[in-house]
């Protein structure tokens, strides 16, 4: 297999556990979680997923994820690229694995992609220990990942000012894995995602440019998935939704067909694309970034150094500091299962407002005034009402003293 | 206008506002005078290149402020009181000459007024009467007295100004106090 046809792979029909091929020169390579798939005995499935080819491999978790044996998963992304560890944070330190509230432990992993195109990133994992322990996260490996990617807050270490300050509040797409295999020699690097969901909110608008004074506009929208969980034990009736909040870039130039379902709040969508990095500024003015940058420019000036040099190295920190890297996904397909695409006036209108309405509304706008002449009665009541006069005003002899 | 105003009283926060006329900005206080020659609630501001560090300035604080007479629109900001023909903006009556903390002896000079002139008939409020002054936006009050002719030159003796809630939010009336011999045209 040389590309990823993921769609022929979920609707082409499972093969029963038993009918799994046996294993060839690929699979023994093969890793996946040790988790119950499709009803096996966890010892048959994790033998079976040995002996699987990448495609069967992959398709056995899909079965495990939520809706997966349905072939209708709505937030699915595969990516292929090389593994690494993240051994260092920002503060030159060794950075362990991170411990969730609840008593979990995901490892700090990256995954570098390197796309035919040129197109080279690399963006945080969340890797479960059971994932670990499938011995494919090893710095420099080649992986196939299948997961869903969503928006996480977190806190940027690059803005603590102190020990104990976490940093600057952010939200970072993350991509939770939730199956691993080795990936194809001949497979390039890439990214496929797949959503299915409704548009949350307005999109915002801004012009990438392509060349000189040549600009094309792109709209930023999220897409809000939600799946149901089911109950492990099967015949419950319980279910739990699972949403998840996606950032999405569409070019709004004709390139992508049925981008105007995009910028419509509350269409229902299907969205095909890949993961791109997007850059952008950070407020200047927000205080926690004026604390940090100058806590920063305070810790270059007291290393010391030619005048011209510590300029040098304090703007190169601010530049670091107030440029941000966040994945997006860069749409190439769109399909609306339910609402109203914008017409193309409508397209036109909301690139030149920059956008329409974000989820959080504006304020509203100011009660008009009230009537001249109210206002001027109740002044003129608050006038008589006024306990004292000037002491230079006052009747002569019934003034007050200078102290009012 | 001529003539040095010392004002006791408590400021509010000291902000920067933009003025209207589009040249640059100024640092501006609310003061609810408790003593000198003014009344009610007066603006009082002082240009941005005067005041290096407007932290320096006593805020919410009882001061004693030195100022002249010269009105000046100013963008409102939330909070600000607001002239009923301008919702947008507001009046600062003082230009502050400094700005210090009161030590609650020293008492506050006698202002020896300022000419002003009437530029419409005045209307009856109370005991007393309104009429609008040769100062844009300023309104001269006599607390009691005979009204004066329009075109008049009286002297204002204090300044001020009232406020009232109205469709929520603040309304400002900057007003001269002149004094009723003035006012009478006996002076």
């Amino acid at each position: 297999m040389t590309m990823i046809d993921w769609q022929a792979l979920l609707a082409s029909p499972h093969p029963a556990p038993g009918a799994i091929p046996a294993a060839d020169d690929d699979g023994a390579d093969v890793g996946m979680d040790d988790g119950t798939a499709g009803g096996a005995a966890p010892g048959a499935a994790d033998a079976a997923a040995r002996a699987a080819p990448p495609d069967d491999a992959l398709r056995m978790v899909m079965r495990e994820h939520p809706g997966g044996d349905r072939g209708d998963d709505r937030n699915i992304c595969v990516l292929i690229g090389t593994v690494r560890r993240e051994r260092y944070g920002p503060n030159g330190k060794a950075r362990p694995a991170t411990a969730t509230p609840l008593g979990m432990r995901y490892a700090p992993y990256r995954i570098e992609i390197e796309e035919p195109g040129g197109l080279a990133f690399s963006m945080p994992l969340s890797v479960s220990a059971r994932l670990m322990e499938t011995g494919l996260f090893t710095d420099g490996a080649r992986v196939q990942i299948s997961g869903s990617v969503r928006l996480e807050q977190t806190y940027d270490r690059a803005f603590a000012v102190h020990p104990d300050d976490a940093g600057l509040p952010t939200w970072e797409t993350r991509l939770d894995v939730l199956a691993v295999a080795r990936a194809p020699e001949t497979a390039p690097d890439g990214s496929w995602v797949k959503l299915v969901g409704a548009v949350d909110g307005g999109p915002a608008i801004r012009d990438e440019v392509i060349g000189p004074g040549v600009r094309r506009p792109i709209a930023t929208v999220r897409i809000r998935c939600r799946s149901a969980v089911r109950s492990i034990v099967p015949g419950a009736r319980a279910t739990h939704a699972l949403t998840t909040l996606t950032p999405a870039d569409v070019a709004l130039d004709g390139s992508v067909e049925n981008a105007a379902a995009l910028l419509k709040h509350g269409n229902q969508v299907v969205v095909e694309g890949r993961l791109l990095p997007r850059v952008y500024q950070r407020r200047r003015g927000d205080p926690r970034i004026q604390a940090a940058l100058a806590a920063t420019e305070d810790a270059i000036r007291a290393k010391g150094g030619a005048p011209d040099e510590v300029a040098r190295r304090i703007a190169a920190a601010r530049r670091r500091m107030l440029t941000g890297v966040r994945m997006t996904v860069g749409v190439g397909y769109v399909e609306l299962v339910k609402g109203r695409a914008l017409t193309d006036d409508e397209v036109a209108r909301v690139i030149a407002a920059g956008g329409g309405p974000r989820r959080r509304a504006a304020p509203p706008p100011p009660p008009p005034p009230p009537p001249r002449a109210e206002i001027d009665a109740a002044l003129d009541a608050a006038l008589l009402a006024l306990p004292s006069v000037p002491t230079a005003v006052a009747p002569p002899n019934g003034g007050a003293p200078w102290m009012g | 206008m001529d003539g040095v105003i010392e004002l006791i009283g408590r400021t509010s926060q000291w902000r920067r506002r933009m003025r209207r006329d589009g040249q640059g900005a100024v640092i501006a206080a609310w003061l609810r005078p408790a003593a000198g020659a003014a009344a009610g609630v007066v603006g009082v501001y002082l240009p941005e290149e005067r005041v290096p560090d407007g932290a320096a300035l006593p805020a919410r604080t009882q001061a004693i402020i030195r100022a002249t007479l010269r009105p000046l629109h100013v963008h409102a900001l939330d909070g600000d009181h607001r002239l009923p023909h301008d919702p947008d903006g507001t009046l600062l009556l003082l230009e502050a000459l400094d700005a210090a903390p009161w030590d609650r002896v020293t008492p506050p000079l006698p202002w020896t007024g300022a000419p002003v002139a009437l530029t419409a008939p005045p209307r009856a409020v109370g005991d007393g009467w309104l009429a609008d002054l040769s100062l844009p936006d300023v309104v001269g009050y006599a607390p009691s007295g005979v009204p004066a002719a329009v075109g008049a030159v009286l002297v204002g003796r204090a300044v001020g100004g009232v406020t009232a809630e109205v469709g929520g939010r603040s309304w400002l009336r900057p007003l001269v106090w002149l004094a009723a011999a003035d006012a009478a045209g006996r002076a």
